[in-house]
């Protein structure tokens, strides 16, 4: 009589389209969508209602609140499908950003180096520059010395 | 000598070459006395120093202030991609905290059916 109402398929999408999202836009945090999951609402199934006749068992009621249970967990079921589907997707977006943003910065990083590598390149060769225009007067001078 | 350094370029980063320096470069070994025993041609070979002396010294500025503007750029690239890579980071922390908080909430309204479905059961025990 008391069927016990089995706890394990507890999460499950109802909805199974999620939301909807292009597949190359990186996933917006500030908007992302809350699940649409529906709940299943376990205090539906009320307590059988049931008693003990001349004839027995009143197997109308216990029908009734079997079917009551069987809906509940095939809702629960949906309710957690929904749920993983919903955290697995949140999870797999959470790593997408991460490894665009680690992208990004690779990106930034290596950019940056190779024009600054650019740059101090011309002034170690600008340094060079100035540095020759002295050893050149230096050396017109010996000559004029040796002379 | 040009005394200015060189056209002003735009922003480094954008062109990934850069500007050589416009300094015009004095030639130590054209200053060279033509005698010394002539009044004349030793009044012309110091001013030929002086002149030299001139356009080394403008070279050099034209050269220091080359290295400088360099440098200052060296520096604006590098503190433009340290702002570029805090915005970068700061806007993907922002959206996986976000993304993240929502799961915490996920979780948590999984867990309240769980909880929910116990307390109805442990009503239809008593």
């Amino acid at each position: 009589m008391r069927q016990r109402i089995r706890l394990a398929a507890l999460l499950a999408c109802i909805s199974t389209g999620a939301w909807a999202q292009s597949p190359d836009a990186l996933p917006d945090g500030a908007n992302y969508p809350e699940p649409q999951c529906k709940k299943p609402q376990a205090d539906r199934i009320n307590k059988p209602q049931t008693y003990y006749g001349r004839d027995g068992f009143d197997g109308g009621a216990v029908g009734s609140y079997n079917s009551r249970v069987k809906a509940f967990n095939k809702e629960a079921a949906a309710y957690n499908a929904c749920m993983h589907a919903y955290i697995d997707k949140a999870n797999g977006d959470v790593k997408v950003i991460q490894d665009k943003a680690n992208a990004d910065m690779n990106q930034i990083r290596e950019r940056a180096n190779a024009s600054m590598k650019v740059i101090q390149d011309k002034v170690k060769q600008a340094v060079a520059d100035t540095n020759s225009v002295a050893t050149a007067l230096d050396q017109e001078t010996a000559k004029l010395r040796s002379k | 000598m040009s005394s200015r350094a060189w056209p002003q370029a735009g922003a480094p980063e954008a062109t990934g070459s850069y500007l050589d320096p416009q300094c015009n470069k004095p030639q130590a070994n054209l200053v060279k006395p033509s005698a010394w025993n002539n009044e004349s041609a030793v009044y012309a070979y110091n001013a030929k120093i002086r002149k030299f002396n001139r356009d080394a010294a403008a070279y050099s500025t034209c050269m220091h202030t080359y290295i400088d503007k360099a440098n200052d750029d060296v520096k604006r690239l590098q503190d433009k991609a340290n702002a570029d890579l805090k915005q970068v980071t700061d806007r993907a922390n922002a959206s996986m905290k976000a993304i993240e908080d929502k799961i915490r909430q996920a979780v948590t309204d999984a867990k309240s059916v769980n909880a929910g479905l116990d307390e109805e059961t442990a009503k239809l025990r008593r």
